[in-house]
């Protein structure tokens, strides 16, 4: 979603309605529901701000991505293409930056494991002789 | 549509507040609400400005009030900026104060916004019922609207199309910030006719030329000539044997802006509505172009 949104923003600066009408048919789950969510709340704007209804769209998501994307609030559809693309740019780092580290969790967990348990099984067959 | 209230919605909540703390009397001749950073925002009542309550303007309540008028899209309003205006839902004009982007091509927008003005749009049906004999003897002819700014132009030549239209002209408007007709997906917000055809967003010059050529008009309409492009482009109107309804900045002292002066020459236009402020109150006359 984000790297979608870096390319409307520079070479088109897609409107945030249009934008996001045409997120949510292009993507699924999850991601959909949240365009979905922003494209409802832009209907109704001026009721509430855009970082307002953003933060409303993101409040399903995980802790550490909704922390991630939160920064977009303030910045999205109230500044110039330029700035906005270099804050989408730098939230979609960060984001595969915390899903890296979350893949090498989850890699280093398995090591431990697979460690653990040849360690377990060469104490028992110890025990057994 | 109520012009004060489109207006009034584009401010951020406490701003909004202060201007609707205005009462009835104040809305109705309020012309525009007018914020300027580390100021309280002020509404422009008969020519003259009066604060109203509420804390000094930020920057972020400009932003806020550009978040509102682009639809959340200000990376989309480049064009419309470097021209010093949005043009908001309901037909509110916003005219933009800041520092100047300048690109390879020139000016392309503005930041570090400084100050808005929420200009209101208004309908005021009837308000060309004493002009409309001495406009129409003889049959419509190409006609010029003169004020100085924030005169009425606009409201009067709304007025005029929606009566010619009604009469049963088609009318082409080239509404290029939207205020006149002030559509919404694609439906004019106040009533200008049901033979009104209206191109919104597109430069005058461009669009005079787009309409006369597609949409068959019998009167081309547009606000505010103000270069050498719309001049020329008003000069094909009357060699099609379309005719004219314009406005533009002037005073009965000292004339009409440069940029029309030529084409009032040439004979584009026949006659002239001056509309003159004396006493709070708006008077309009009919003078045929000599």
């Amino acid at each position: 979603m984000l790297s979608m949104i870096e390319y409307e923003l520079s070479r088109f600066k897609t409107p945030l309605p249009e934008l996001f009408v045409m997120l949510e048919s292009e993507l699924a789950g999850e991601t959909a529901a949240l365009c979905r969510a922003v494209g409802e709340g832009l209907s109704q704007l001026g009721e509430q701000d855009f970082s307002a209804l953003w933060a409303d769209a993101i409040l399903p998501l995980p802790e550490k991505e909704r922390y991630i994307l939160r920064s977009l609030g303030p910045v999205l559809g109230r500044y110039g293409a330029e700035e906005q693309t270099r804050a989408v740019a730098l939230c979609r780092r960060e984001m595969e930056l915390s899903r890296d580290e979350a893949r090498a969790q989850t890699r280093e967990r398995g090591r431990i494991c697979i460690a653990l348990s040849a360690a377990v099984g060469a104490m028992l067959s110890i025990l057994l002789l | 549509m109520d012009g004060f209230l489109a207006a009034a919605a584009l401010l951020p909540p406490v701003l909004r507040g202060a201007a609707l703390a205005l009462g009835v009397e104040e809305r109705a001749v309020c012309e525009e609400l007018r914020l300027r950073r580390s100021r309280p925002a002020a509404a422009l009542l008969r020519g003259r400005e009066y604060v109203l309550s509420g804390p000094p303007v930020e920057e972020d309540d400009l932003r806020a009030v550009l978040e509102s008028a682009t639809r959340a899209s200000l990376h989309a309003a480049g064009p419309q900026l470097a021209e010093g205006f949005i043009a908001a839902p309901g037909g509110v004009r916003v005219g933009v104060c800041g520092v100047g982007v300048m690109g390879v091509g020139g000016l392309e927008g503005l930041r570090s916004f400084s100050s808005l003005s929420l200009r209101v749009p208004r309908a005021v049906p009837g308000c060309a019922r004493d002009i409309w004999e001495p406009l129409n003897q003889g049959g419509f002819r190409s006609t010029l609207i003169v004020s100085p700014p924030g005169g009425g132009k606009t409201t009067l030549l709304r007025e005029l199309i929606r009566c010619l239209s009604s009469q049963g002209f088609r009318v082409a408007v080239a509404d290029e910030r939207g205020e006149i007709g002030a559509a919404q997906s694609g439906r004019p917000q106040f009533d200008i006719g049901p033979c009104t055809d209206v191109l919104t967003g597109v430069p005058k010059a461009r669009a005079v030329g787009m309409l006369v050529r597609a949409m068959n008009p019998q009167i081309v309409a547009m606000d505010e000539i103000t270069d050498e492009a719309d001049v020329r482009a008003l000069r094909g109107g009357p060699g099609c044997g379309v005719r004219l309804l314009a406005t533009v900045h002037g005073e009965r002292d000292r004339g009409v802006a440069a940029a029309c002066r030529e084409l009032l020459t040439e004979g584009a236009f026949q006659r002239m509505v001056w509309i003159e402020e004396r006493d709070g109150v708006r008077r309009y006359s009919v003078r045929p172009c000599v």
